[in-house]
């Protein structure tokens, strides 16, 4: 028997785009992997980094951040950019201690988005599944 | 009262060890209640006078556990102590050495022992046990992973400090005298402030900042009053363990984390990433835009190692890694 891995993914939207954008997913009935456990944040640079790490750190294959549209859409004005730096020094420090920094990945999804976040969320799924668990 | 047997095994630089030399007179007060039974810097004995001693009353780690022989001392001072010290960053977080643990230890081992330009031979990389004949040579076991002390023993007090500074030390001579009296050893206790660095910094940080990127110290003339984070130097004064006296700070040097983490910080160094996030470029993210601040981010040299430059143990990169390599 074959069994496919299931990839744990813990994905932090921001109330304002993301995550709204992931309510109009599940009101219009898009399909997405049930492994991708949507996490709503204030903003997407409320997410410390630490959360990141900590998700990886208690099992989590991947992290998903989903924020607004750089570079006008953010509620808070500039917090996709601060989200934005960090997921960038984040994936630099996992490339630099040997962890495929495409188990983070940040992507800006808005309000009216729903389509995008389903397909985000199956592509980002199935790469996961190509770079198999994170602790083997 | 009898006077406390206390053994002290060393595997660093032997910096600490100058840090307790450097107590003094205090040593010399010191001495009418502790008689030091092993010590391989000051005096001359080998493990099987430490094997010899049935019970100690204190024992003292300096540096971290990187071959099988410093697992084996730590665990023997654990077991035939009262009260285990850690002493200095590497026996409390790693320290240094444990920067190595971002390689494994074949590419430790290869780039020393075979590709440098300077080894002789290649491939020529020493193992625990070489046969020389009928004769067996044996060697230390270089392990997997640099580990601080309390991966292999439980210990009663740290003293972090790269070496421990004199308020430190003072702390670490009270804290002994203490256990001379009462003959009661702490848990886990740390010589070190609850609060961080930049709690008692002279240095003021304005309302806002913004720096165009991280430098390193070599690459900026530094103010002697303005914060490090306003010149745009890293500097782990947020995030690290005050009573240092700042030192570093006085000799117009960033904060490099040798006390460790305060209690409210799991991970250092994303937490640090979170300072360096908000302030990089803060004034013109819109005008760069995502590539621009792109390049920024890819300028900075070495991240990994500057952010957890004595705590890499602590990390939580590294209990990935450990987790993976199983």
């Amino acid at each position: 028997m074959n069994v496919q891995f299931e990839p744990k993914i813990v994905a932090f939207l921001c109330k304002w785009c993301a995550s709204a954008g992931a309510d109009l997913a599940g009101v219009s009935r898009l399909k997405y992997p049930p492994t991708l456990v949507p996490m709503q944040v204030l903003c997407s640079s409320r997410i410390d980094p630490q959360f990141i790490m900590d998700a990886f750190e208690k099992g989590a294959d991947g992290v998903l951040i989903g924020g607004c549209h750089t570079p006008n859409d953010c509620h808070y004005i500039t917090g996709n950019f601060k989200a934005y730096k960090r997921h960038l020094m984040l994936q630099k420090m996992l490339e630099e201690a040997g962890i495929e920094s495409r188990r983070l990945r940040l992507e800006w999804i808005s309000a009216t988005e729903g389509r995008k976040l389903a397909q985000v969320a199956t592509e980002f799924v199935e790469e996961i599944q190509k770079l198999g668990p994170l602790k083997r | 009262m009898n006077k406390l047997k206390a053994a002290y095994a060393y595997s660093s630089c032997a910096g600490c060890d100058v840090a307790i030399i450097n107590l003094g007179e205090k040593l010399l007060s010191l001495s009418e209640k502790v008689e030091f039974v092993y010590w391989t810097t000051a005096t001359d004995f080998k493990m099987e006078d430490l094997k010899s001693h049935k019970e100690l009353d204190i024992a003292i780690a300096a540096g971290a556990i990187r071959t099988s022989e410093h697992e084996e001392l730590v665990k023997l001072l654990r077991q035939k102590s009262k009260l285990l010290i850690a002493l200095g960053s590497c026996a409390c977080f790693g320290g240094i050495p444990s920067l190595a643990n971002l390689y494994d230890k074949s590419k430790l081992l290869n780039t020393i022992y075979a590709e440098s330009p300077s080894s002789s031979k290649k491939n020529d990389v020493p193992q625990p046990l070489t046969k020389l004949g009928k004769m067996e040579l044996t060697i230390p076991e270089f392990q997997e992973w640099c580990n601080p002390v309390d991966f292999a023993a439980d210990v009663n007090i740290y003293v972090p400090g790269c070496p421990p500074q004199e308020g430190t030390m003072d702390w670490f001579v009270n804290t002994i005298n203490e256990y001379y009296q009462t003959r009661s050893a702490p848990k886990g206790m740390i010589l070190a402030s609850e609060k961080s660095l930049c709690d008692t910094c002279e240095r003021k940080l304005p309302q806002k900042v913004s720096i165009d990127k991280l430098y390193r110290v070599h690459e900026i003339r530094l103010d002697q009053t303005k914060c490090f984070l306003q010149q745009g130097v890293l500097c782990h004064g947020p995030v690290t363990r005050g009573g240092c006296n700042e030192r570093c700070v006085k000799a117009n040097m960033p904060c490099k984390g040798c006390m460790g983490p305060i209690p409210t910080v799991r991970d250092l160094g994303a937490k640090l990433i979170s300072v360096i996030g908000t302030i990089l470029q803060s004034d013109d993210e819109k005008q760069l835009g995502e590539e621009g601040l792109k390049k920024v981010v890819d300028e900075i040299h070495d991240l990994t190692g500057s952010l957890y430059t004595y705590s890499m143990p602590l990390s939580y990169v590294e209990k990935i890694r450990r987790k993976r390599s199983i």
